[in-house]
């Protein structure tokens, strides 16, 4: 049996252990303590990482995790990210920068982005429409990466999948030709 | 009589009700030959002039002919439309556009031997410079799984269909689309080599690629995908 590996990121409050609930197979695993970062009202959030999986007929296994979402445990970043297939990062629109927010990952993850494939989830962009989808992409191609931008409801399971499909995707046109 | 097609990128939502309204009121006359949409291709497009991204050179790739909105006051250089918009303004540059296609089109269609652009149906490759606006790609799996396909590696038409399982007509027309709007750049026809990223997912390349095959068809049996 073969592991593998999807990696959720974001900021608190953005929707990875939504996100990885939505495809699990298993309640996702979470680390969840009580929030004492003021500068969020989330009430619960998660310092460690979260963990789902789903497995495939082959008996293989696709686990799922999600960072924590504060920039201060980017140190376990790089460690999750190691074997990843891929990594979807997700913002909330709602938040004062999300574009700021996006940056931090972008560059968090700069050198596991010139290879890995990866997708960008937003969420609450209905609520709150500015940015939008079009500064997303302005913000990628700032940073000279083209992406899949994608308005997510992370509660969707659909969402969740389309985002996953993207990873895939980019695996397939990377083989191609071989 | 054909019609010409007029489309707006990223103007605010009551503009574009307004340039709506106006449409249907010069659909009154016979001679009035445009129609507004919402998706391309575009013979012209109307933009957002005091926007950065709007004067951007991307936004003149997406249709023949741009016309800019601009402030009050904002001068009166070619292709531009103080605002607020005036209907009688509007379709004066509509006219003198159309005027001006037209007579490209009977040009063109007098010379056969005009070098046709890289369309889809050659093996000519094309590669994403900016993921699409969402409505162009209108949520639809099949598009967001092409546009994907092609943010990661250049690929024409044909190779496009054999990744993404799409029929041929569909993998050429979204091409096509994409490079109507400018979203695209052309690359040269050498084969396509396989890209560091996806030979390597993560860098520990878990699988060759007969078996990363077999695992990403699993997963999506096992998504329903």
């Amino acid at each position: 049996m073969n592991e593998y590996k999807i990696l959720f990121t974001g900021t608190m409050g953005a929707g990875k252990t939504t996100a990885i609930g939505s495809v699990s197979e298993t309640p996702p695993i979470v680390t969840d303590v009580v929030n004492n970062d003021s500068s969020h009202s989330k009430a619960r959030t998660t310092v460690g990482l979260d963990f789902g999986q789903f497995t495939l007929e082959s008996g293989d296994r696709v686990r799922l995790f999600g960072t924590p979402g504060q920039s201060r445990f980017d140190f376990l970043w790089k460690i999750l990210s190691k074997n990843a297939l891929g990594m979807i990062i997700l913002t909330d629109n709602s938040r004062p920068d999300p574009l700021a927010d996006l940056r931090v990952y972008l560059d968090g993850f700069a050198d596991d982005l010139d290879i890995m494939p990866c997708a960008i989830g937003i969420g609450r962009l209905g609520d709150h429409p500015s940015p939008t989808m079009d500064d997303y992409i302005e913000e990628l191609a700032r940073h000279d990466r083209v992406l899949p931008v994608l308005e997510v409801d992370v509660r969707k399971r659909d969402d969740v999948i389309m985002l996953i499909d993207t990873l895939l995707a980019q695996l397939e046109a990377g083989m191609f030709g071989e | 009589m054909s019609t010409l097609r007029l489309g707006a990128y990223n103007l605010p939502a009551a503009e574009v009700v307004l340039v709506q309204t106006l449409f249907r009121l010069f659909a009154h006359g016979d001679a009035f030959r445009w129609t507004f949409v919402t998706a391309p291709p575009y013979d012209a497009l109307l933009v957002d002039g005091t926007r950065p991204e709007g004067m951007k050179a991307e936004v003149d790739r997406m249709a023949r002919a741009v016309l800019r909105l601009v402030r009050l006051n904002g001068g009166d250089a070619q292709n531009t439309l103080e605002r607020p918009i005036r209907a009688d303004r509007l379709q004066e540059w509509l006219k003198q556009i159309e005027h001006d296609l037209l007579t490209t089109l009977q040009v063109a269609s007098g010379q056969d031997d005009q070098p046709e652009p890289p369309v889809a149906s050659s093996p000519v490759r094309f590669k994403l410079r900016r993921w699409p606006p969402a409505t162009l790609l209108r949520g639809d799996p099949h598009r967001i799984r092409m546009a994907t396909m092609l943010s990661r590696r250049a690929l024409n038409a044909a190779e496009l269909a054999t990744i993404s399982q799409q029929p041929a007509e569909a993998c050429q027309a979204f091409l096509m689309t994409l490079q109507t709007t400018g979203l695209v750049d052309v690359r040269g026809e050498a084969p396509p080599r396989p890209a560091p990223s996806a030979d390597q997912p993560a860098k520990a390349a878990p699988a060759k690629p007969a078996f990363a095959r077999s695992l990403i068809s699993g997963i999506r049996k096992r998504l329903g995908l």
